[in-house]
């Protein structure tokens, strides 16, 4: 938990150090910018969890910002905290992807229940991230004819279709087939499917 | 000769740059190796010679850098290389062309013997039983590497001619097949190609590698050599060189020599360079012989004159020689013709000459008769002359008058446009102008106040009355003084009925009197008067009264610019009121932005507080420190809500019965330096039959300032001829009706009713205020504030106002 980085941009200073003071009392980090570009000079996204952003800021507005890291595929809940919120500002930045869009004042129990859920979203995602990294590599670590079979076993057919489909003995199949199921450190051919299907999915989604 | 000098030069031009070059790549030593089996190759073959240079000689690394026959050429004329290995006829050519100097030659190993020369082998399929000799070739199909490879064509070439063969003109067919050399081979084994000629050793090669057998070939001219027991066609000729160019150290060049020549013949780099190293630098005489035979190569130039090329080699020369002669020409014709023209002329000058003698004659009589009518002139002119002096006596005594008058002017002037006086300095310095110009003992200028006069500036050489003392009305000659009446001048006041009893001039005794009425904006404001205890002598000219009114007039226009000018500002302070209070809407949202951030400030830290007091260890220190951030926050809070309310200052519009069109006329002035500076052009289409209308003056004009000031900005993007405002006013319905049309961009679509909301902008700057604070005037005056689209482009904004309502003035 300790490990969650918040930054806050905010150009005026008291609202910046408070927010600071408010986030710090439930045992995250916080780090402030008073600026877009500040934050885009500083951007790291390994390291925060979690952006709040206003939308009235000199230079850089908070959803031209919001829009910057977006292009740059950056994948960072984004609460933004605005004075007077009106309707297409709010539609605006929520299609730009916001994690969510609160108005100021703001009661302090929403912004840090807003924050901790931002945080959650953040870490499931880079869970999923690391899973499917690791799945890729282990799809990577195929050889092509392994990938060959693979697919084919995915698509249900038997060890005897894939040899007439590949014009090899079905002795062959069973051997690329027991190699590929143990680089992808699969049990069953039901998980193998599983771990094929969540790589596809988030290669189709990128 | 011409191409030597050019080159001379050009390695001249390019020298200091390749020197920098030399020392910029930090002894980067280039060597360009011909690849005649390609680029890899010659790469596999040397690289571990460089090396091997790199590691001996200190301070240089030697790199391989692989080039074809014209890429040779080129990289050696600019200075690309420092170094070069190639074959003996390209050698001879960069020799002869760019001055290389051979360090060394190649001891080329083939199966386990050393060659330091090699030749040329020129070869048919051995079932050719046609072609037995070299004259055989004749008519025949024939291939070679390339037109300018020494050992691949040209040796093969020098023997065909000795054999009376032309390879150009007597072969059927002469291809080149490029490198490798390996492809005429195949093309001759499989027949597509009668013969053809490699270098020597390459079948040898080719069949070692098990590609063909020699058997399949016959030899043409073979040659037999106990020390070259190769198959060859043709003499022998020293092997490849390793040759520096003319621009290299020549230190660094027998450094590499030495190095090149004690190359051990069993190291690495000689065995996959497929040689035994190197020997001392052969004679590369034969080559010449070759290339001057076949007049190629360096020799290219050497051949039969023929006319067709003493006129290409000469032209320059031949066509400098026909313009000399061309130019020789002309000038001669040129000086014939001048000459003639000479001649002509000098006829026609004699003739002149003869004329103006007889004209110089007559002249003579003509002066006699001259020189008596300037006599009798004379005469006459001593007598006007006398009547002048006493014109000029006359004239001058005017002039000094017209030079006091104007000396008087030239002050007045100066006075009166000085940026340094004030108002009131200046009135000072007209009276004691006026004091010298008239001769007068005192000026004064007084002001009527309630039927009594004051005085308001004096100046004199007396004190005959004190600033701001008052003065009887009725004791003056007021009387004779009315708003229309003409300055009052009076030499001697004793001989004034009337004046006699005026106690003002009896007790200061004053004898000479001169006075004029100021008038501002039509009514008397009082009076410029000058006086003298002396009487004056001579009547007041007419200047001197000039000079009165004009001063009188100054003061008069300066005080109405004043007034005037009085009355705009308190318009324009109006105006800013109205502003001020138009924009406490939009002041209103600006304070709620304002007062969100301290009050944002002041949650997050208390609740920051509220949290960590109530965990267990809670750092005091720092939520006091907190606590205290709050406070100022809060303070801060305050303090944007004290500066609102200087802002804000009650005032209850009022209504008054006004002309519409006259409204529109001051809007127009009032926004006129913004209609100037941007170039629009205002069209009225007024009309003139609207009754007066019950408003506030001062928020319709805010108004219609407003919709002006849109429609200026909105025509930002439209061409300036186009920038056209019309402003309409007409009954329509029992309301007035203004328009006010432009050439702009027209509305947001879908968004003609947005335009009025709060908040809502095209501009960039602002904050969309005017347009809202616009429609709540107009619907305070139970009218209507309405926007539409242009047909033509460009938007209408306009607004109804209600005829004959008689306002309640009670309204908010």
């Amino acid at each position: 938990m300790t490990d969650h980085n918040v930054y806050v941009v905010d150009d005026d200073q008291a609202v910046r150090d408070s927010l600071r003071w408010l986030i710090e009392s439930v045992g995250l980090k916080v780090k402030t910018f008073s600026n877009g570009q500040e934050l885009l000079e500083n951007f790291n996204e390994a390291e925060i969890s979690c952006l709040v952003l206003d939308v009235r800021m000199p230079g850089i507005s908070g959803l031209d910002l919001q829009q910057r890291l977006k292009n740059m595929n950056a994948k960072i809940p984004v609460i933004i905290v605005t004075g007077h919120a009106d309707v297409p500002m709010a539609i605006q930045a929520m299609k730009a992807g916001a994690f969510d869009f609160i108005e100021k004042p703001y009661s302090d129990q929403l912004l840090l229940e807003r924050i901790q859920c931002a945080i959650e979203q953040d870490d499931c995602f880079k869970k999923q991230q690391a899973v499917n990294n690791e799945i890729n590599e282990r799809i990577d670590s195929l050889t092509p004819r392994e990938k060959e079979v693979m697919g084919l076993v995915v698509g249900g057919h038997s060890n005897k279709s894939i040899a007439k489909e590949l014009g090899v003995s079905i002795k062959t199949v069973e051997v690329h087939r027991g190699n590929l199921m143990s680089k992808m450190k699969a049990q069953s051919l039901s998980e193998l499917v599983r771990l094929v299907m969540s790589s596809t999915h988030t290669t189709n989604k990128e | 000769m011409y191409r030597h000098l050019l080159f001379t030069l050009l390695i001249f031009i390019l020298l200091p740059v390749s020197a920098e070059e030399f020392v910029d790549d930090n002894k980067l030593v280039k060597i360009g190796v011909l690849a005649h089996r390609g680029n890899d190759e010659a790469l596999k073959q040397w690289t571990l010679t460089a090396n091997y240079l790199s590691d001996v000689i200190d301070g240089y690394q030697f790199i391989i850098k692989p080039k074809s026959l014209p890429s040779m050429k080129d990289a050696v004329e600019n200075n690309l290389i420092e170094f070069i290995l190639t074959n003996p006829g390209n050698y001879v050519d960069i020799e002869a062309n760019f001055g290389a100097t051979r360090i060394a030659t190649l001891k080329v190993k083939q199966r386990n013997h050393a060659y330091t020369s090699f030749s040329a082998v020129i070869f048919t399929r051995y079932d050719r039983h046609d072609i037995n000799k070299l004259e055989d070739l004749r008519g025949r199909s024939f291939m070679a590497v390339n037109k300018k490879a020494f050992g691949g064509f040209q040796m093969a070439w020098l023997e065909m001619k000795k054999a009376s063969i032309d390879p150009f003109e007597d072969l059927s067919d002469l291809q080149f097949s490029g490198f490798p050399q390996d492809n005429i081979v195949y093309a001759v084994e499989s027949g597509r190609i009668d013969a053809g000629t490699v270098r020597s050793d390459t079948l040898e090669r080719m069949a070692s590698e098990g590609a063909i057998s020699i058997r399949d070939f016959k030899i043409l001219n073979q040659q037999h050599n106990d020390a070259f027991p190769l198959l060859h066609s043709t003499r022998l000729y020293p092997e490849w060189p390793f040759a520096k160019l003319k621009k290299t150290n020549d230190q660094l060049a027998q450094k590499v020599a030495i190095a090149l020549l004690t190359m051990d013949p069993r190291s690495e780099a000689a065995v996959v360079s497929r040689s035994e190293g190197w020997t001392i630098p052969l004679d590369y005489t034969p080559v010449h012989d070759v290339f001057k035979s076949l007049k190629i190569g360096p020799y290219e130039q050497i051949d039969t004159v023929t006319f067709e090329r003493v006129i290409e080699q000469y032209s320059h020369y031949i066509l400098l020689v026909i313009i000399t002669l061309f130019a020789l020409g002309g000038i001669i014709i040129y000086i014939s013709r001048t000459n003639h023209n000479l001649n002509v002329t000098q006829d026609s000058l004699r003739n002149e000459i003869e004329t103006r003698r007889q004209a110089q004659s007559e002249l003579a009589q003509h002066r006699d008769t001259l020189e008596q009518n300037v006599i009798k002139r004379t005469q006459e002119l001593a007598d006007l002359n006398k009547e002048l002096q006493e014109d000029i006596i006359a004239r001058k005594a005017a002039e000094a008058s017209l030079k006091k008058s104007s000396h008087t002017l030239q002050t007045l002037h100066e006075i009166t446009s000085s940026r340094h006086m004030s108002f009131e300095g200046k009135i000072d310095a007209l009276l004691r102008t006026g004091c010298n110009c008239f001769n007068m003992d005192y000026g004064a200028f007084l002001q009527i106040k309630d039927e009594k006069l004051q005085v308001i500036r004096f100046v004199g050489n007396k004190p005959f009355f004190k600033r701001k003392t008052w003065l009887s009305a009725d004791s003056l000659f007021a009387s004779r003084m009315q708003l229309d009446s003409d300055p009052l001048a009076i030499n001697d006041t004793s001989q004034d009925s009337e004046l006699k009893q005026c106690q003002q001039f009896t007790k200061l005794g004053i004898h000479s009197y001169m006075g004029i009425p100021v008038v501002v904006t039509g009514t008397l404001y009082g009076y410029l008067e000058y006086g003298a205890v002396s009487t004056s002598s001579t009547a007041r000219s007419l200047i001197d009264i000039d000079m009165l009114q004009l001063i009188s007039q100054w003061i008069g226009g300066e005080l109405q610019r004043q007034q005037s000018q009085e009355s705009a500002q308190k318009h324009q302070a109006d105006l800013a009121h109205v502003a001020r209070l138009g924009t406490m809407g939009e002041m209103a949202s600006g304070l709620a932005h304002e007062l969100n951030q301290p009050l944002t400030a002041i949650v997050n830290y208390t609740r920051g507080c509220v949290r960590r007091l109530s965990m267990k260890d809670a750092d005091m220190p720092a939520i006091v420190g907190a606590m205290e951030h709050s406070c100022s926050e809060a303070e801060r809070a305050a303090e944007i809500i004290r500066r609102m309310r200087e802002l804000v200052n009650k005032e209850v519009p009022r209504r008054e019965f006004n002309d519409i069109n006259n409204i529109i006329e001051v809007v127009i002035r009032l926004v006129q330096p913004k209609i100037k500076s941007n170039h629009v052009n205002i069209k009225r289409e007024l009309s003139q039959d609207i009754p007066a209308i019950n408003v506030d003056r001062i928020q319709i004009e805010q108004v219609l300032i407003n919709l002006l000031n849109n429609a200026i900005d909105a025509m930002k993007n439209t061409p300036v001829l186009e920038r056209e405002v019309i402003i309409q006013s007409r009954v329509k319905d029992h309301s007035v009706q203004i328009k006010v049309f432009d050439r702009g961009s027209g509305l947001p679509k879908n968004m003609n009713s947005d335009v009025f909301e709060p908040f809502f902008s095209t501009k960039n700057e602002g904050m969309g205020m005017g347009l809202s604070i616009s429609r709540s005037i107009i619907e305070a005056h139970e009218g209507s504030l309405n926007a539409e689209q242009r047909e033509l482009g460009g938007s209408i904004f306009s607004f109804t106002l209600p005829l004959g309502s008689e306002g309640n003035d009670d309204r908010p």
